[in-house]
Order: structure tokens, then C-alpha cells, then sequence
């Protein structure tokens, strides 16, 4: 392949339909333009900021105010929360189909932005069958059910030959992911309820139900291919029979996948069974000195091993003009994670006396330093600093105080590779 | 912000968005995805579209502003702990081109995220060596062994049985292409 078959490869691709868009403009307006009052406001109160990022990860949670019935669905029995605590997941599975386990697969509260951390993302796997099911629990208010939508998809007409089809639903599950934005799931027809809760089947295979008061949480149930790539639309019947997601027959005119009611009774039990309000902390294999004023942890990533969640993603910590400002991640070292160096960008350095590897650009628009160590008190770590807001020349408030990124990690109290020795405060 | 400029903002991301959604899948290779970047870009494009409508070239700082969302996403644990998972694409590719263009989305997908925006934007973009690196906040260097290191990927997912580590020794840019181990 050369440069020509490359171009005219990429405009290929980049020519195939897409799907109808679901990006917003009118949000994107509205959020920007909180987020421009915010960062005013922030200019002249960040000792109040202080003190309401306190009160989050001392209470662990803020009670919504939306009402009972707000869209008159019924809804299930749990809390209304309009905030989750990163360092707390607010949701588990409690009850997993046989094979599967919350350790085979992975788990994340995800980072979203300043408004808050509004969703909690759960995986578990079955990895002899190649079987994933993805939890997504939304904050209260994140989530709206809507009326008819259109959705195109691909329908398999046999042989090579595909067409594309929009069709119908009648109702959509419209949600505000925050940073991610706004995305709306089609919902093909009513579920029985769930705890009580209005539920309903999306096409994708997954099932929507109200938890509690304006609260919604998902499933979704997917294939694992080993060694990535993609699945072709018409071949995800095949695959998902394989790994035992039971699709039921073939309904033409129907995107896939078609389930079975086998398969949909177990969806229905896994979600009935889902514990919400969760309180075990997540364990990190470090400690963080105290964060600048106005700042406060935005996300942690978790693996789930013998009942207990380690922090082994990354945790996110920053002020609000910039969430997401520091990266730390730690985890034993030996398990597949390497810094990945590259020659002429990064510089050899020393962490707490073992090796590391320093990288600092500092171009118009980037100021990051991250230093990477494959093996520093029995663990891999990674750190990345911010320090100006991603593409301002604004500095991050309170960056400058930590040091920079060598500087952090060498005051990092590090705890070693026994999880039984890690934290549940990784702050302070 | 004004009325005027609200409508400025609007009528430039509406015109803009086919442009954006495609630059958005190919390095995502993903339209759900694609459109969540796209909804975090012209979001944050919203908060400095004074400068963006104030510079030269608009369109080059909101590409920049895309690149780099998406890089920012993919350095979070977030995003690398859910790529292990294959999710169906939405939608299809043209009858008769169907099988490449899947080969090349998926031979897409396996690249880092780095090259995959690397080769995005030398080829796709048409941006030269410096200019990809300057978006890239790199060196040149880089940005040509980035290419160099992402056509060999390709080469090599896309056509295996014909091909050895040894043909694979002459990059563009006239650099040398070390088949990885």
C-alpha cells in the first residue's frame, strides 16, 4: 500500500452512510455556556468550591430533588441520587448468569465533567463463552423517556449484500452523559417491570428500567472478539449465538438482534438484581498529598477481584475549569502495563529511586508532563499533570503548587503490590 | 454571548457537522463514539468560539480542538478500559467495496490511537509533516516514524499472507519501517 492507496482508502471509509446524527447543538450551547458562567463564577469563589468538593466525598452523596413520577413512569424502589461519588460506585451487579464474573470483565466509574460524575459503568465478562454485559446507572435527571424515534441500521438481505433501513420505535431514552454528551437509545417495546420499575427493550439487545425516582439504569449485552476488530452488523447473530447469547429466530424486517425470551428472562433477573447504593470504597495502591484548593477527585477506574474493587484504572483529579488535570494509575507491576517510550520525547529520570521515564510537551495549547515507571515499589505507575487548561494558555488554578508530574510522584506514598495493604482514602 | 454570535456558532457547526462526523469515525471507528467526541468538541468550541471565529483558519483550530479531544479521551483509563469490547459498527460500508473498507476499519482499529490520528491527518487531512506535528504537539520526527510505523501496521494486517517482516523496509518519507517483534 502507498500514500495514494491510503487516501483513497481513508475517503472510502469515510464515505460509508452514517447513521442519523445524534450530536446536539442546542446542548452543546447550553452546557457551554454553563460552563463559561462556572468558570466566572469560579474566579471569585473558590473557597466555596473547597468546601462543596469536601462535603461530596465526606457525604459520598447529594439527594436529587426531582420528584416521584416525574414522567409518569412508575419508577423502581432505589435512591435517587443526582450525584455519584467516583471513589464510591454507587452500583454492583448482585447477581451474575453462571460463568460469568465481575473479575473477568472490568469496571469504571466513568469521568464526565464538571457538572459531576453521572454515571457509574459496570462490566462483567464470561470469558470462555466471549459474553460481556455492560451496567450503565445514570444519575437522577440524566436520563428522560422520549417520544417515537428514528433509527437507521443495516439489515443483512442475504449474500454481500446489505441496505440500510430506518425504522420506528416508540419511544427513545434520551441521556445527558455530561462530558460525553447527550445520547438517545431507541426503545423497542415495553418490558415487565423491573423491582416495580418501568422497563423497556432497546434493539441493541439491552434493557432500560427506572431504578428509582428519575433514575434509569441499563444492560447491555455484548460479544467478546478476541483480538479486537469489528463485527459486521449481519454477522452479530452468528457471534452472538456462539457465545451463547441465545438470539431467538429471525424476524424479517427486524434489526438485530432478535433475542430470545430465554435470553431476555435473564437480562431481566441480572437487573432485578442489581445492588444500587452501594457503599465499599474502591482501594488504591496510593496515597495523594492534598489536593490544591478547589480541586476534587472526577473519576476512578476499578477492577473487581476477590469482592473487592481495586483502583487500578486511572483516577482523575482536577478543579473544575479542568476535571481531569492530574492522572495517576497504579497497579502490580508484571501484569501487562509498560510505559511506552518514545525517542526524542522522553527522558530517562528516577521515581522514589527506580527507573522512570520522563515526557514533557510544552507547545501552545499543551502543557502536560507525564512520567511513566514499569516497576517502583512493586508497581507499574503512570502520572500525567496538566498545567493549562487543554487547548487555553490558561494555567490549571492550583497546578503550579504540585510540583509538576516527577515532582507528584515523588511524593506519592506508594503501598506496594498486596492489595491488602492499599487505601480507601487515595487523597490527603 | 450574543444573539448574533449565537447564530454565528450554529450556522458554522451545522454547516460543519458531515465534515465532522467523518473526521470524528475515522479516528474513533465508531459513529456512536464519533458523535460523542463531536458533541464534546463543539461543546468546548461554544466556550472559545470568540478566538475560534477570530482566527485565520476556523476550521484548522476546531480540527485541532477535535484531534485533541480525542486524544484526551483516549489517554483516560476510561477509554482504554472499554475498547476491549467489539461492538457492531452502525452501519454499512458500499456494496462491492464492503469487504475492504471493513478490512481498513478494522486493520483502523488495531492501530494506537496516536498513529491512527498521525495517519488520519497526513492522509485524509492532507496536513504536511509539520503541520500534523504541530497539531500533534511533536516533533517531526515522530510524526514520520508515526507514519511510517502505522502504514506497516497496515501493510501487514491487511495483506498477511503475501507479505514477510522483510518487505517491509521502505516507509513513505523514505524512512526505514522496523517490523515490530
Amino acid at each position: 500500500m502507498d500514500e495514494t492507496g491510503l487516501r483513497a482508502l481513508l475517503e472510502r471509509v469515510a464515505d460509508d452512510p452514517a447513521p442519523p446524527s445524534r450530536v446536539d447543538i442546542t446542548a452543546a450551547r447550553q452546557r457551554g455556556r454553563r460552563r463559561i458562567r462556572r468558570r466566572r463564577a469560579a474566579l471569585g469563589a473558590a473557597p466555596v468550591a473547597a468546601a462543596a468538593a469536601v462535603a461530596v466525598v465526606v457525604s459520598g452523596v447529594i439527594p436529587a430533588s426531582l420528584g416521584f413520577g416525574r414522567d409518569g413512569l412508575r419508577p423502581g424502589p432505589g435512591t435517587a441520587l443526582s450525584r455519584f461519588n467516583p471513589l464510591v460506585p454507587y452500583a454492583a451487579f448482585g447477581w451474575l448468569p453462571s460463568g460469568f464474573s465481575a473479575a473477568a470483565g472490568t469496571a469504571m466509574t466513568k469521568t464526565t465533567d464538571e457538572s459531576g460524575t453521572r454515571s457509574v459503568i459496570v462490566t462483567a465478562g464470561d470469558q470462555a463463552a466471549g459474553r460481556l454485559v455492560t451496567l450503565t446507572v445514570t444519575a437522577a435527571g440524566a436520563c428522560r423517556v422520549t417520544g417515537p424515534v428514528q433509527d437507521r441500521t443495516v439489515v443483512s438481505t442475504g449474500g454481500a449484500h446489505t441496505q440500510i433501513r430506518a425504522f420506528h420505535y416508540p419511544h427513545g431514552l434520551s441521556c445527558d452523559y455530561g462530558y460525553a454528551g447527550r445520547v438517545v437509545t431507541p426503545l423497542s417495546r415495553a418490558a415487565p417491570p423491573v423491582r416495580g420499575g418501568a422497563a423497556f427493550y432497546s434493539p441493541d439487545g439491552g434493557l432500560a428500567w427506572q431504578y428509582a425516582p428519575g433514575s434509569w439504569a441499563r444492560l447491555t449485552p455484548f460479544v467478546l472478539v478476541t483480538g479486537g476488530g469489528t463485527i459486521r452488523q449481519d454477522e452479530r447473530r452468528q457471534y452472538q449465538a456462539a457465545a451463547g447469547w441465545a438470539p431467538g429466530p429471525a424476524h424479517p424486517g427486524i434489526p438485530a438482534p432478535v433475542q430470545s425470551a430465554a435470553t431476555r428472562a435473564l437480562l431481566r433477573e441480572v437487573a432485578a438484581r442489581v445492588s444500587f447504593g452501594r457503599t465499599a470504597r474502591i482501594a488504591f495502591p496510593f496515597r495523594l498529598p492534598a489536593l490544591p484548593t478547589g480541586w476534587a477527585v472526577s473519576g476512578a477506574g476499578y477492577t473487581v477481584s476477590g469482592g473487592r474493587q481495586l483502583g487500578t484504572g486511572a483516577l482523575t483529579a482536577g478543579p473544575a475549569a479542568d476535571p481531569g488535570a492530574l492522572n495517576v494509575q497504579a497497579e502490580r507491576s508484571g501484569l501487562g502495563s509498560a510505559c511506552k517510550i518514545v525517542p526524542g520525547q522522553w527522558s530517562r529520570t528516577h521515581i522514589q529511586r527506580a527507573r522512570a521515564a520522563v515526557s514533557t510537551v510544552d507547545k501552545p495549547g499543551i502543557h502536560v508532563q507525564q512520567v511513566c515507571a514499569e516497576d517502583v515499589a512493586g508497581l507499574y505507575l503512570w502520572l500525567s499533570l496538566d498545567s493549562d487548561v487543554p487547548r487555553t494558555t490558561r494555567p490549571v488554578p492550583g497546578a503550579a503548587g504540585l510540583g509538576g508530574a516527577v515532582h507528584l510522584a515523588g511524593r506519592l506514598r506508594l503501598l506496594g503490590a498486596d492489595p491488602a495493604a492499599w487505601t480507601t482514602a487515595p487523597v490527603g | 454571548m450574543s444573539s448574533r454570535r449565537n447564530d454565528e456558532f450554529t450556522d458554522y457547526v451545522t454547516e460543519r457537522m458531515w465534515w465532522l462526523r467523518r473526521l470524528a469515525y475515522l479516528l474513533c471507528q465508531d459513529w456512536q463514539r464519533a458523535d460523542d467526541l463531536v458533541q464534546a468538541t463543539i461543546t468546548r468550541l461554544y466556550t472559545h468560539w470568540g478566538r475560534a471565529a477570530a482566527v485565520e483558519h476556523t476550521d484548522g483550530y476546531v480540527r485541532t480542538m477535535l484531534v485533541r479531544e480525542y486524544l484526551s479521551e483516549r489517554r483516560s483509563g476510561w477509554a482504554r478500559r472499554v475498547s476491549l469490547t467489539a461492538e457492531p459498527p452502525d452501519s454499512a460500508s458500499a456494496p462491492g467495496d464492503r469487504e475492504g473498507a471493513l478490512d481498513l476499519r478494522a486493520a483502523l482499529a488495531g492501530l494506537p490511537p496516536r498513529q491512527r490520528a498521525t495517519l488520519v491527518l497526513r492522509f485524509y487531512c492532507d496536513l504536511n509533516v509539520d503541520q500534523a506535528a504541530e497539531l500533534l504537539g511533536c516533533s517531526p520526527g515522530t510524526v514520520k516514524s508515526q507514519t511510517a510505523k502505522g502504514i506497516g501496521a497496515l501493510r501487514r494486517t491487511l495483506q498477511p499472507p503475501e507479505r514477510g517482516p522483510g518487505d517491509f523496509n521502505s516507509g513513505p518519507d523514505g524512512l526505514e519501517v522496523q517490523p515490530h517483534g
